[in-house]
């Protein structure tokens, strides 16, 4: 393990799913829907897609929590509340805000169908965080603690080869600690 | 769609991955394993986090994935600041610039996994202090999941801690729900 990076550890881009910034949220629900079908069983499942631009480079991604954040039609109100909770701000007075504002008055239904015509673009999370493909694991432990992240992009020079999961990280760590005790 | 609550979304405590709190870091990794090894049903995603019981079964944390990076390095609570500065907007040069300046842990990944393998799962575990009624409808409780950030919530009855509503089986309700509204 010590000598393992991050290439070793990524899914390369060519097998993860991806969807162009101006697909629909039901078409991106339908890949996701493909791809969980036909999933590697020994593998973590994917919760997240890839969004790309024109050129097919990588700009974004879309996963569980933006998704149904996207369903909100008051969606830049709630992303500002969402900022009190991380602030510390208690969760009674947020309550009490959202109720006030009362988002989700229809149905799932109607809050389904309009799901429909969200474009991808205007949801998805840019992606800014990324580390070399020859980075060590230990330094792609840290970074993704540091910015608190799911994953990171990974990278060969200016070019997006990959995505490194915290899932497989810890997957690594598992395999690693039960290593030690058949050591012992 | 009919109406939904969260009663019939939920995973009752007893099907999920749950331990004590004198276990250790590296017997809750292995029954979070064995959990995701064992899904409660093909349609479900296996979990990425364990619960932590006190002796009366009362739910007092959780650990997820991020948990178990942050063990490696006792320092790493420090860095809670930097992905602050991340959701700040504060660009992606200064933040790297930042992280490689508080870069703690030097050592090797194998001597880390050895180290925190027999510590106890409360030095790591976190609140999870979210909580939903089992009667509350399902768009009221995406709308609370949205707000809150958070990749599972406690439910109760009565105020008595019965199951738990993840982020994955809310997505997947939704994403079921669009598919039956684009056939109707």
């Amino acid at each position: 393990m010590k000598s393992k990076c991050v290439k070793e550890l990524m899914v390369p881009l060519e097998r993860y799913p991806v969807v162009s910034k101006d697909a629909t949220l039901l078409e991106a629900v339908q890949l996701f829907e493909r791809v969980q079908k036909m999933r590697d069983r020994k593998r973590q499942p994917y919760r997240a897609i890839l969004v790309v631009d024109d050129d097919k480079k990588v700009i974004g991604k879309i996963g569980q929590l933006a998704f149904l954040r996207a369903l909100e039609p008051q969606r830049n109100i709630l992303g500002d509340m969402g900022k009190l909770a991380i602030a510390g701000v208690s969760a009674d007075f947020i309550n009490t805000m959202m109720n006030h504002f009362q988002f989700f008055q229809d149905s799932m239904a109607d809050i389904c169908k309009r799901a429909r015509h969200i474009l991808v673009k205007d949801v998805m999370v840019p992606i800014a965080e990324h580390i070399e493909e020859d980075a060590t694991l230990g330094e792609a432990i840290y970074k993704i603690v540091a910015l608190q992240t799911l994953s990171l992009m990974v990278t060969r020079g200016d070019q997006t080869v990959g995505l490194l999961r915290l899932c497989d990280v810890v997957q690594e760590i598992a395999d690693e600690m039960k290593h030690c005790d058949e050591l012992n | 769609m009919n109406k939904k609550y969260v009663r019939e979304l939920m995973i009752p405590l007893h099907e999920y991955a749950v331990v004590s709190h004198n276990a250790t870091i590296q017997e809750a990794i292995k029954t979070l394993k064995q959990a995701q090894d064992r899904p409660i049903s093909m349609d479900r995603l296996p979990p990425r986090a364990v619960l932590i019981v006190d002796d009366d079964k009362k739910v007092i944390g959780q650990m997820e994935l991020m948990d178990v990076l942050k063990s490696l390095e006792p320092k790493y609570s420090m860095l809670g600041d930097i992905s602050a500065l991340s959701r700040a907007g504060v660009n992606e040069e200064l933040i790297n610039s930042l992280i490689d300046n508080l870069r703690f842990w030097q050592g090797d990944l194998i001597d880390a996994c050895r180290r925190v393998r027999s510590m106890k799962i409360t030095e790591i575990m976190h609140p999870l202090n979210e909580s939903l009624d089992e009667d509350t409808p399902l768009s009221d409780a995406i709308h609370r999941v949205v707000v809150w950030q958070t990749a599972r919530s406690l439910v109760t009855r009565k105020g008595e801690v019965i199951g738990i509503l993840r982020l994955a089986d809310l997505f997947a309700e939704v994403a079921d729900c669009i598919d039956e509204t684009e056939e109707i």
